[in-house]
């Protein structure tokens, strides 16, 4: 009997647990909220912004991050840096074998922000009315598309004139996020009101921007993506990016607890401040990132300049910069020195160094001038020669300074010019009236994407283009050969040939590889580190401990 | 003037992905840089003739719009700093003059010297590192906390003002200080003083009825005169505290090569100071009745 009622009971017990169970989740209905949801994050961006439209005009690091979150491309390049591609819009996608054409297979549970479902048409729309003839690289990247075929609203077809190896890395955000057809059509896109309030797919919605003070998003509750524990992504209900006018006011405001996060970009904490962060008790933690020397720190070298211009006087300039000396004292040993295996910089995707190089050698350096007919005068100079900086980058200052004593052992003098980024894009980029040149360069994912930089018909086309003004007919075939070559080993060793030949011409030197920093609160979690700004916020969470002042 | 500076405005829509040549090209004719130099300087002096000053090659928005919304906060910031500047210089300028060369007044004018020659970019990062980072007590910068919370509206807007207050304020205030000295010493010796003193009035009276009326003159010139080199140095302070005035705004346009924007900006603070020094010069009618208009 006792037990009879005993059975009753835990019967009761479970009954009422399941029916308060179903009940919660009626009411809420939400059985993937988790205690990781919830929460604001603020993020320290450094200048104001000039557009949130990811798809027309990303420009800087700091807009591509803020943008990112709006948008999502078809499919996304993997932020490890391996080159692996992974469904977004499109789920799955099939290349014919002559690689000319390109099935999408699209995603049918994706809505725009304003409730209108993502279609084919969407796709068509965003690449050849927004994408190629708005984004600034837009015409390089889509202009082998012949014509975009929709036969269901959620297939599409891309047909290209040519094949071309890097064409699905295109379809990134990076290069061309979605754009909404329902909206823009008609639209005078360069002026219209859209940019500067979008609407995406993305993991946030816009909400506000005041000019110089902040951009705010909120969650998008409707968005398609799940974590791989199955919570429903995005975490955080709100993300703010404070403007912020320099480098020290975020690192400040860092410290002082009014941001939580300053995105991985170039040169914003020198390597002694990593520590002096680190160590203070302020629960702010700086994590440094690199993969397989994927970004560095390099010299473009003039080859039509008077000095540059000879190879054996470049070759010496490569002998005479201690990249050790640099690494040690100004980044506190915060990067990777490349010097004795990647002087063409591409060691990361062919898997083997050149065979020439340039290492540390005074000695060496000087034979080469002097064989050069650079020979040392009565006083021990040989020339003046100079190089351009980047002002907002504060670590070159202090790299420039290291490398004009190292080639004063030699008798050259260096002449160290600040400039900003307009000023060098006339005089280097265009004009190649300049000696030298230091500045940062993301090189891959894939290797194709310093085609730009070496390819004579890209001499003297702007930003970091082949402003060396290299012209080497091998190259160019090599490069061209590379990019439409569909077969994996075949198209390597296209790169290792070429990697042979401008680790000897040099027209560019790597100097370091840098890591690339994410400093933010310890309480934050779901980072996506990684080496591209193309991942979103979404995975970022408080870790169920939101702090009182970011509910 | 300003497109003879190296560098392209296309830049700022290229950036630093780059972009090919029919891009930039089309870019140039949707700003009209395609068209020369002196063509374009005759469709801004029409534009501005007709009130137009253009519309912001970055921020595709129209100038006045933006300077508008931009120019309070750097007023706000500039009233707050004045009065700041003006309350504590006379405040300290009078108790100094009450008895010159002694002990308050030689403390009083080093501390003066000390404030007007600080760097204010310097002033402003020690306040920041001593009572934001260090002490947490002021906030490093911007205007207002992006979320309020439990906070009062007006005490976050007053403790975001407090700092770039102080640093702006204080070359001010130390220049009035002097002044308000050297003019309160000279009218403390005038016969009218020494009348009030036969009369049997107050040190107090004497002080701030008789004396510091007539000593303010020379000082709110010296106001007027300052705000111009005030509105420059907003430039610097709204830089070091992320305050969204004209400063940080000409700073943006100026490294962006947004030149309708910075054509706006120098019209708009030219015609500011040049009406600023004309109230001032009617303001003195009515402070002084030697000098008021028939």
């Amino acid at each position: 009997m006792t037990k009879k009622i005993i059975n009753k009971v835990n019967n009761l017990i479970l009954v009422t647990l399941v029916a308060c169970f179903v009940i919660s989740i009626l009411t809420t209905g939400k059985v993937l909220a988790s205690s990781k949801h919830g929460g604001a994050l603020i993020i320290g961006v450094p200048g104001s912004q000039k557009n949130l439209n990811s798809a027309i005009y990303p420009k800087t690091f700091s807009g591509q991050l803020i943008s990112i979150n709006l948008f999502d491309g078809l499919l996304r390049v993997s932020k490890m840096g391996d080159g692996k591609l992974t469904p977004m819009l499109a789920k799955s996608w099939d290349v014919s074998s002559d690689g000319k054409t390109i099935t999408l297979n699209l995603r049918d549970d994706v809505n725009w922000h304003d409730g209108k479902k993502f279609t084919s048409e969407d796709v068509k729309y965003g690449i050849l009315n927004i994408c190629r003839p708005h984004h600034p690289q837009g015409k390089n990247n889509y202009s082998i598309v012949d014509s975009i075929e929709t036969p269901g609203p959620y297939k599409a077809i891309i047909k290209l004139s040519k094949s071309d190896a890097t064409f699905l890395t295109k379809l990134d955000s990076k290069w061309c996020s979605m754009a909404p057809k329902h909206i823009l059509e008609g639209q005078d896109i360069p002026n219209s009101n859209y940019n500067n309030a979008p609407i995406g797919t993305g993991p946030f919605k816009f909400v506000e921007w005041k000019k110089g003070n902040y951009i705010l998003f909120e969650r998008n509750k409707d968005y398609w993506a799940k974590a791989s524990n199955g919570d429903q992504l995005p975490y955080l209900d709100k993300l703010y990016f404070k403007i912020l006018p320099n480098k020290t006011s975020l690192v400040s405001s860092l410290e002082a607890g009014e941001i939580d996060f300053i995105h991985s970009y170039p040169g914003y904490l020198a390597g002694k401040e990593i520590s002096r962060v680190n160590d203070a008790d302020n629960g702010i933690k700086v994590h440094s990132f690199a993969y397989a020397n994927m970004a560095f720190d390099f010299i473009y070298m003039n080859t039509k300049g008077k000095f540059t211009g000879n190879k054996k006087v470049r070759q010496a300039l490569a002998h005479l910069i201690n990249t050790d000396e640099i690494i040690d004292k100004v980044f506190a040993g915060v990067a990777d020195n490349v010097r004795n295996k990647d002087q063409g910089f591409i060691s990361w995707y062919t898997g083997e160094a050149p065979s020439k190089y340039f290492p540390y050698d005074v000695s060496k350096a000087e034979a080469l001038l002097d064989s050069a007919g650079f020979k040392k005068d009565a006083n021990g100079n040989r020339f003046k020669i100079s190089i351009i900086h980047e002002q907002k980058n504060s670590n070159h200052p202090k790299v420039l300074d290291i490398m004009r004593s190292n080639l004063k052992a030699a008798g050259i003098e260096l002449d160290v010019m600040k400039m900003d980024a307009s000023a060098i894009t006339e005089k280097v980029h265009k004009k190649m009236d300049y000696d030298m040149y230091i500045t940062t360069i993301a090189t891959g994912p894939d290797p194709d994407l310093l085609t730009k930089s070496w390819h004579s018909k890209n001499i003297g086309k702007g930003w970091n283009a082949n402003s060396s003004g290299y012209n080497n007919k091998k190259i160019d075939d090599l490069l061209d050969k590379g990019r439409g070559e569909l077969d994996p080993v075949k198209r390597k060793q296209m790169y290792v040939e070429a990697h042979q030949i401008l680790a000897e011409d040099l027209p560019m030197l790597a100097l370091y590889g840098t890591k690339w920093l994410w400093t933010y609160n310890e309480k934050l979690d779901g980072f996506p580190i990684g080496y591209t700004f193309r991942d979103g916020l979404e995975t970022v969470n408080w870790n169920g401990d939101i702090p009182n002042n970011r509910k | 003037m300003i497109q003879l500076a190296p560098g392209d405005a296309v830049f700022m829509f290229v950036g630093e992905s780059g972009a090919s040549p029919e891009f930039e090209a089309e870019i140039r004719k949707r700003l009209g840089l395609d068209k020369s130099v002196l063509e374009q300087l005759i469709l801004y002096i029409k534009g501005v003739l007709t009130g137009d000053l253009g519309k912001s090659f970055v921020m595709n928005e129209s100038v006045s719009k933006i300077i508008w919304d931009r120019a309070i906060p750097t007023i706000i910031l500039m009233l707050s700093s004045i009065g700041f500047g003006t309350f504590f210089g006379i405040i300290i300028g009078v108790y100094a003059a009450t008895k010159p060369y002694s002990l308050r007044d030689n403390i009083s004018m080093i501390v003066a010297l000390f404030l007007y020659s600080l760097p204010n970019f310097w002033l402003g990062q020690m306040l920041i590192i001593v009572f934001s980072v260090n002490w947490g007590i002021l906030p490093v910068s911007g205007m207002e906390s992006m979320i309020l919370g439990e906070k009062n509206f007006m005490l976050d807007r007053l403790t975001h003002l407090l700092l770039p207050t102080i640093t702006l304020g204080s070359t001010l205030g130390a220049f009035v200080m002097r002044f308000v000295r050297a003019s309160m010493i000279e009218a403390l010796g005038q016969d009218y003083i020494i009348t009030a003193k036969s009369k049997g009035l107050s040190d107090r009276k004497i002080f701030f009825k008789h004396a510091l009326k007539n000593a303010l003159l020379p000082v709110i010139t010296y106001i007027g005169l300052r705000l111009g080199y005030m509105l420059s140095g907003a430039v610097v302070i709204e830089s070091v505290f992320g305050w969204p005035g004209l400063g940080l705004l000409m700073l943006d346009a100026l490294f962006e090569r947004d030149y309708p924007l910075i054509m706006g900006l120098f019209i708009v603070i030219s015609l500011s100071v040049t009406i600023i020094t004309f109230v001032v010069d009617i303001l003195y009618t009515y402070l002084d009745p030697r000098i008021r208009l028939k």
